[in-house]
C-alpha cells in the first residue's frame, strides 16, 4: 500500500505537466525610429516588474543607455541620438535580479538610425508607394511616419506572439530525454565500477 | 536557484568550477556499485523537480528537492546534481553552461552540510529520521539561498538586498521542500533504513568508499 503510495506521487512528479519556468528569463526588444520597445518577463508568463533594461555596444562592451521597466516589465523609451554611433548593432540586456540576466543582439539593420533619421521601418514588407502629386500638396513625409506608426501598432501583438512562440517551456520529450539520459549514464557508471570491483578481486 | 549566464564575475565562475570539480570527484570516488541506481534516481527527480511549480503572488518559485538528495547520499549528490543541472541547462535552457560550476556548488554543497550534521538524528528510528528530513530539505534549499547570493555579491550585486530577496522568496520552498523531504524520509526509514543510516555508516566506515 505505502509502496504504491510512493510509486503514485513519483509518477505525479515525473508526469507533472510543469507548465511555467520561473527560472528562466524572457526579453523580447526592437528598436524602431529610435524609440526602444523591450518586455522583460519569466517564462512562466509573470512579467520581471522593474527589471533593469539596458543598451551596450556589442563591439565595445560600452553601456550606451539604462533604464527601468515599469510593473509590467515593459520599457517604451527614446533612445539619445549618440546610442546610434556604432553600426555593429546594439546588445540589450535585460537584469531582473537575483542573477535573472537576459540579452538579445540587434543587427544593425533591425536598429536603424535616431528619431529624426527617416530611416525606413524594416519591418513593413511592402515599401510605401510614393503617392502622386496631383496638384494637392502632401507632406509625404508626415504621411509615411503616420503609415508606419499604425503598421507597427498592428503588427506590435503578432511580433510579441511569435516572439513567444520560440521562447517555449520544456516539452514532453525534452523531459523524458533527460531522464533517459540519467538513467543511460547509471548504467555506463555500472560498468565501469563493475569492472574496477572485478579487477580488485 | 539558476543563476544565468554573464552575471557572475570570472573569478567566481573558476572558483564555482573547481569546488565541483573536487566535490564531484569525492562524490564519484564514494559512490558504491550497488547505490547507482539509488543516485540516478535522486538525480532524476531533482531534474524535474523544478519543473514543478509553487505560485507566489505574481510570480512562481520551483522546487529544488537538493535536501532529499543530500540526506539519502551525501557527496554522491555532487554527481547527480552536476548531471542534473547539465541536462537542465542543455535542454530547458536553465542556468547555462558557464555557470554549471557555481550552480552546482550552490545546490550540493549544502545538501552535502545537511548529510553531516544530521546523520546522528537520521539512525535514531523512523520518528527521529522523519524530523531530520524536514531540517534537512528546508535546511539545504535555505544554504542554496544564502549561497546564491553570496556568488551574486562576490560579482557585483549587494549581499544583504539579494538574500533577503532570495531568501524570502523562497521560504515557501523552504517549507513545501521539509515537507516533502520529511515524508520521504520517513518513508526510507520505515521501509528500507539501510538507505540512510547503513549508506551513513559505510561512508563513514571507509573513507575511499570502495566496496565494491
Amino acid at each position: 500500500m505505502l509502496k504504491m503510495k510512493a510509486l503514485a506521487i513519483l509518477m505525479i512528479l515525473i508526469l507533472y505537466p510543469g507548465p511555467c519556468l520561473a527560472h528562466k528569463v524572457i526579453l523580447n526588444a526592437w528598436i524602431e525610429d529610435g524609440e526602444l520597445s523591450a518586455e522583460v518577463g519569466f517564462s512562466d508568463g509573470s512579467p520581471a516588474s522593474g527589471a533593469i533594461v539596458s543598451v551596450i555596444d556589442p563591439i565595445t562592451g560600452a553601456a550606451l543607455f539604462s533604464v527601468k521597466a515599469d510593473d509590467q516589465g515593459i520599457v517604451e523609451a527614446a533612445l539619445p541620438p549618440e546610442v546610434f554611433a556604432g553600426d555593429g548593432g546594439l546588445l540589450v540586456v535585460g537584469n531582473a535580479g537575483a542573477g535573472h540576466r537576459v540579452e538579445r543582439l540587434l543587427p544593425a539593420r533591425e536598429v536603424g538610425g535616431p528619431r529624426p533619421d527617416q530611416a525606413k521601418g524594416e519591418m513593413v514588407g511592402a515599401s510605401v508607394p510614393e503617392p502622386s502629386s496631383s496638384g494637392v500638396s502632401v507632406d509625404t513625409s508626415a504621411l509615411e511616419g503616420l503609415v508606419r506608426q499604425a503598421v507597427r501598432s498592428e503588427l506590435a501583438p503578432l511580433l510579441r506572439e511569435v516572439r513567444s512562440r520560440n521562447d517555449h517551456g520544456p516539452r514532453m520529450q525534452d523531459i523524458v530525454g533527460g531522464i533517459g539520459y540519467i538513467l543511460g549514464l547509471a548504467g555506463l557508471v555500472m560498468l565501469v565500477k563493475g569492472r574496477q570491483g572485478r579487477k580488485k578481486q | 536557484m539558476h543563476i544565468s549566464e554573464g552575471v557572475l564575475s570570472p573569478t567566481v565562475l573558476m572558483a564555482g568550477a573547481a569546488l565541483t570539480a573536487a566535490g564531484c570527484w569525492i562524490g564519484y570516488r564514494k559512490l558504491q556499485y550497488d547505490k547507482i541506481v539509488t543516485a540516478s534516481v535522486l538525480s532524476a527527480t531533482f531534474f524535474v523537480g523544478s519543473l514543478i511549480h509553487v505560485p507566489l503572488g505574481p510570480s512562481s518559485v520551483h522546487l529544488l528537492l537538493n535536501g532529499i538528495a543530500g540526506v539519502v547520499l551525501g557527496w554522491v549528490a555532487f554527481p547527480c546534481i552536476l548531471v542534473a543541472l547539465l541536462l537542465q541547462a542543455v535542454l530547458f535552457q536553465f542556468g547555462g553552461l558557464s555557470v554549471l560550476g557555481v550552480n552546482t556548488v550552490n545546490v550540493a554543497a549544502p545538501a552535502v552540510l545537511c548529510f553531516y550534521l544530521l546523520r546522528p538524528l537520521l539512525a535514531g528510528g523512523p520518528g527521529r529520521a522523519a524530523v531530520a528530513g524536514f531540517l534537512g530539505g528546508a535546511g539545504a534549499v535555505f544554504g542554496t539561498a544564502l549561497m546564491t547570493a553570496l556568488s551574486l555579491a562576490l560579482s557585483d550585486e549587494g549581499f544583504l538586498t539579494t538574500a533577503r530577496l532570495v531568501v524570502v522568496g523562497h521560504l515557501p520552498v523552504m517549507i513545501i521542500e521539509g515537507v516533502v523531504t520529511m515524508f520521504a524520509v520517513g518513508f526510507l526509514a520505515r521501509v528500507r533504513p539501510e538507505l540512510l543510516a547503513g549508506f551513513g555508516r559505510l561512508q563513514h566506515g571507509n573513507a575511499g568508499g570502495q566496496s565494491c
